[in-house]
């Protein structure tokens, strides 16, 4: 069964971006989703609604791979121009040891608090983005799990 | 009798502090003042206003003798409870009061953080609602926490009144002392009266007892007020119209991350 999970997430990734497998474990608690992920590669539930998903995308060019860029990205299309709050900045390591960095933002959702955070690594010419959202007080129940998942992932 | 006793409330309006003409009270028409011109209330002091444009940075409310004093005493942890100092000759008693308008993305967390400042710097929250809070600072440390509260989100507006109470003050302790004055030669009175006498003795005192709970509790209330500064914080939800726009980079994946679509799982 889990190398069926593998070589579904492999193929999905390889479409995308045509070189390694992403990866991903799912921690106790969560609820991995099979179907109609659309642009995701992985994604998976808590029954609260506390949803982590990933995406890998492909971006050619020189300077494909600098986190700094993506950072300021990220920064400016969520915090700028979404109206997200920039809680918090990380550095975050994957299973393998590549670095990456963790954007935490707070936005109100119908007048509820929500937690949302995108993590991510830039290296091979593509970019691979973990979000992880949910209302703040399942997300905080949750966070630990959040984190081993994020601590999990081979990009 | 009542005219006896307020030609001897007379004799304790000379021992006052100079008031202005406006509020001194008239004599009546054989030259003396009646009681009830103790109990006339000072005219409302006027409140200085001072409004600065939104980049400017917090104006340095001026020093003066009586802050220090006061500071002093908010350090010592005796500022409002304390019901003995009163200000010092020619030293001015200021009440300042600061009203913010600021735009966050978030309002709960950011009364949180309001609420915060006022515990790290000595002061407590006053009021709150959904998008306003109100809290009392020690004077002493006004500046720094307006400074802490301006770092929790934009300032839309920012207003800082100073308002001198030092008249109304010296006044009010003024018309306490006349009253303390009056009650103890009516408690004379009171000893030596006949019964009949001693019912309007009786009476007046009571009027009288009640003015200097009056006039101690303003006096309590504008040391208060001096010794904790107050700060009103009213928040504004940031709206997209507010938000800045930026070039769209070639990446339209960027635009897919976020909440709506993250948390979709049909």
């Amino acid at each position: 069964m889990k190398k069926l999970r593998s070589a579904v997430l492999g193929l999905l990734a390889l479409s995308s971006v045509g070189c390694h497998a992403f990866d991903m474990k799912t921690a106790p608690g969560f609820l991995e989703l099979k179907n109609g992920s659309g642009s995701y590669v992985y994604r998976a539930t808590t029954p609260e609604g506390v949803v982590v998903a990933a995406r890998v995308e492909s971006v050619e060019g020189e300077g494909s791979d600098s986190l700094a860029f993506w950072t300021r990205a990220f920064t400016l299309q969520l915090h700028d121009r979404d109206g997200y709050a920039l809680t918090d900045t990380r550095d975050v390591k994957s299973l393998d040891g590549e670095p990456g960095k963790q954007l935490r933002f707070g936005h109100d959702e119908s007048g509820k608090p929500y937690v949302y955070w995108v993590t991510f690594w830039a290296r091979d010419h593509r970019v691979s983005i973990v979000e992880a959202g949910g209302a703040k007080t399942s997300f905080e129940a949750a966070q630990p799990s959040i984190e081993w998942m994020i601590a999990s992932v081979h990009p | 009798m009542l005219a006896l006793l307020a030609s001897t409330g007379a004799c304790d309006a000379e021992a006052r502090p100079p008031v202005t003409a406006a509020s001194a009270p008239a004599p009546q028409a054989d030259g003396r003042f009646a009681m009830s011109d103790v109990t006339t209330p000072p005219p409302p002091p006027p409140v200085r206003q001072i409004d600065r444009p939104n980049d400017a940075p917090p104006r340095e409310p001026e020093k003066r003798e009586v802050d220090k004093t006061l500071e002093a005493s908010a350090a010592s942890g005796d500022g409002a409870q304390s019901s003995t100092s009163a200000p010092q000759k020619n030293a001015q008693m200021l009440v300042y009061t600061a009203r913010l308008t600021m735009a966050v993305y978030q309002v709960a967390p950011a009364l949180d953080a309001i609420e915060d400042v006022a515990k790290s710097t000595g002061g407590y929250l006053s009021s709150r609602n959904d998008a306003q809070i109100t809290i009392r600072i020690p004077r002493a440390a006004f500046e720094d926490a307006l400074k802490k509260i301006e770092s929790t989100g934009d300032v839309l507006h920012r207003e800082i009144s100073a308002e001198d109470v030092t008249d109304a003050y010296v006044d009010a302790e003024a018309r306490l002392k006349n009253a303390r004055a009056v009650r103890d030669r009516l408690q004379a009175l009171l000893e030596k009266a006949a019964v009949k006498e001693a019912i309007e003795i009786q009476k007046e005192l009571e009027r009288v007892t009640q003015e200097i709970e009056v006039y101690e509790g303003k006096l309590k209330l504008m040391r208060d007020r001096v010794a904790f500064s107050t700060i009103v914080v009213d928040f504004q939800a940031r709206g997209d119209a507010a938000l800045t726009a930026s070039p769209r980079l070639p990446f339209p994946w960027l635009g897919e991350l976020g909440l709506p679509r993250l948390l979709d799982l049909q």
